[in-house]
């Protein structure tokens, strides 16, 4: 690791605190931000005021055999209503800026996770930043003390790298009179991230860049309902990346309890599960052609089945059967008694004992184990390492220090306004079509992962193609890997080979 | 694919970060429903095709209805641009065929159509 905090900026505002560092690099001399204020994740929580202060260090990367210089940039910025300028919420950011660029012609990406009500940490550490947090995903030995290293596989080469917590999440928080639960529904959460961009491309000169949003998960939920708004307000908008999609939370069957849709969309992942875990005979040989043979045998074979099912209760044929269980591993028991298969009974039910992950199905460990108690051993296995890495990395690298907890995730869920465009429960496809009917030239990439049973692979096509088989601008990337496929390190740098092509607008 | 796994190395892992962390464990929660919406059975299907394209002049119609201020059915290029309808400002001269100084929403509407028609 090569950097060193050269302090820019709020100088007179006091010490950071340095604080234990499990494995991180000494503080480096010099005071950061020592923010004040306290913040809060209550649904009722507003701040009184909000101050715009950050902490800026100077850093430097090696990329592709080339040094680097950039600024980190971690404070606040107030999103404000465009009408009337009422402020409505102090932001919580990173951005990470390479030094001396041209503004007007260098990108930005602008990165959020989703939950709702996870703060940005997972792609912050894990994703295209500057510095990663080692995972050897899909093992389940993660490093400990975590390690945070410089990313190879960074972005910054390419863009300019805006991380920035949601409402409630990390350290953001609404400006009374709101509250954060004012900006808990999809449409008011897209809206103040709107106007989070626009502040943020106000102050440093930025609405003229080519810009791109990034969202994973409930993150592309929002992406699409920002993308229709940015551009109906003639915000700059080149391009949108679905990481990990949700559009169409009516699509979604491992969403429902009992699955009351159809769960043809997660087959797919359950063959590259089965052929994974050894379970396929013959075995395949090639991912991308199994990968093809599931959407096939899924859109002709199941998928109807399925739809006669769930209308009437039409039983399905043993021939049926018998292909379910050489396609995908899972039993006889099991196909028998959930013809529709939903993600948690596949999960718990196919491995003798054993509990799959539900981000990551590859990290399958005994049901009866401690990382299997939440539900979910992948999400166990790396949640504490994010959360020690994050603090560290604030404090101790980029020198903005807080006396709050900083977020991962809030219970926005309990209360959040799902509602939109009529429907109990958000479809974003609408959205995003209406963002391509006012700008045709708008770019998408959706990127997925193989071995993702939270959002699978098959259902973001098959929400995609809503849209028509043949959409200019839309490219649709699937790799080996879980919900946050970047933390494989195979996959990683084919998604940055993909999302350089992307942003640079080279048409593969 | 291999599944190697250390147990011992793992166990002592997790009680010493947990207890070293301060932050609330992070559970992965996302994309979930709470209880009440988890039960709820999706009582429309979503729009596809003509009926997707249906929707989205629905919601152009929702625009324009919310900049429409004067309830006149049609638009000047100030009007949509108090309303912060950037395409209508930008495009107005090639929305407004007739060159009237005002756009209708069927304008709009046929503008967008002819447009991803072309792409």
């Amino acid at each position: 690791m090569r950097w060193f905090a050269v302090l820019i900026f709020a100088a007179a505002l006091g010490g950071c605190g340095g604080g234990g560092s499990e494995g991180a690099a000494p503080a480096p001399g010099g005071a950061g931000y020592a923010d004040p204020t306290s913040y809060s994740a209550a649904p009722d929580a507003a701040l009184a005021t909000a101050s715009e202060r950050a902490a800026i260090t100077s850093h430097a990367i090696t990329l592709g055999g080339r040094s680097i210089a950039y600024t980190a940039t971690a404070g606040h910025l107030t999103a404000r209503d465009p009408v009337g300028g009422a402020a409505q919420a102090s932001l919580f950011y990173v951005a990470y800026t390479a030094d001396g660029a041209a503004s007007a012609t260098r990108s930005i990406v602008y990165f959020y996770n989703g939950g709702p009500g996870s703060a940005s940490v997972w792609l912050h550490l894990g994703s295209f930043g500057p510095r990663r947090i080692v995972t050897n995903d899909p093992s389940i030995e993660v490093p400990t003390p975590y390690q945070l290293v410089d990313n190879a596989e960074s972005l910054l080469d390419t863009a300019d790298l805006v991380f920035v917590d949601a409402v409630g999440t990390g350290y953001s928080e609404a400006i009374a009179p709101s509250t954060n639960q004012t900006y808990w529904g999809v449409d008011a959460d897209a809206r103040v991230m709107r106007n989070f961009i626009a502040r943020y491309a106000a102050v440093n000169q930025r609405a003229g860049s080519p810009t791109f949003l990034y969202g994973e998960s409930y993150g592309t939920t929002r992406s699409a309902v920002l993308a229709n708004l940015m551009v109906t307000a003639g915000m700059r908008l080149d391009g949108v990346v679905l990481h990990s999609s949700v559009l169409d939370y009516n699509a979604n069957c491992g969403l429902f309890d009992p699955p009351t849709v159809s769960c043809a969309g997660y087959l797919p992942s359950y063959g590259m599960m089965g052929a994974w875990f050894g379970l396929v005979t013959p075995p395949p040989t090639d991912a991308t052609v199994w990968a093809q043979q599931l959407r096939d045998f899924a859109d002709a074979q199941y998928a109807p089945a399925v739809s006669a099912f769930l209308a009437g209760a039409t039983p399905p044929s043993t021939s049926l059967i018998d292909e379910l269980i050489r396609h995908t591993g899972a039993s006889h028991t099991l196909w028998s008694s959930h013809f529709n298969l939903d993600p948690t009974s596949y999960r718990s039910q196919t491995l003798t004992g054993q509990l799959m992950g539900r981000y990551d199905a590859r990290i399958a460990v005994p049901a009866a184990s401690a990382l299997a108690a939440g539900g979910d051993p992948s999400s166990s296995v790396i949640g504490a390492p994010f959360a020690a890495a994050q603090r560290a990395h604030l404090q101790n690298e980029l020198l903005y220090t807080s006396a709050s907890n900083y977020t991962m995730l809030s219970n926005a869920i309990a209360t959040w306004g799902f509602a939109h465009d009529g429907r109990t429960l958000p479809d974003t496809i609408p959205d995003l079509a209406t963002a391509y009917a006012q700008q045709p030239t708008l770019r998408v990439l959706s990127m997925n992962g193989y071995h993702d049973l939270a959002t699978p692979f098959r259902q973001t096509e098959l929400d995609l193609r809503r849209m028509g088989s043949n959409v200019p601008g839309l490219q649709i990337k699937v790799y080996p890997g879980g919900h946050m496929t970047y933390l494989d390190d195979g996959s990683r740098p084919l998604m940055k080979a993909d999302l350089v092509r992307f942003i640079t607008g080279i048409t593969p | 694919m291999t599944r190697a796994m250390n147990r011992g190395i793992l166990v002592s892992m997790i009680f010493a970060t947990a207890g070293a962390a301060a932050d609330p464990m992070p559970q992965g929660g996302d994309p979930v429903l709470p209880p009440a919406l988890r039960q709820q059975a999706p009582t429309q299907p979503s729009p596809t095709g003509g009926a997707l394209q249906a929707k989205v002049e629905e919601k152009l119609k929702e625009a324009f209805d919310a900049a429409d201020v004067g309830r006149q059915a049609t638009l000047t290029r100030e009007q949509a641009a108090r309303a912060g309808w950037a395409m209508v400002v930008r495009d107005f001269d090639r929305i407004d065929a007739a060159r009237s100084g005002r756009v209708s929403f069927e304008d709009i509407r046929r503008y967008v159509r002819a447009r991803s028609a072309a792409r």
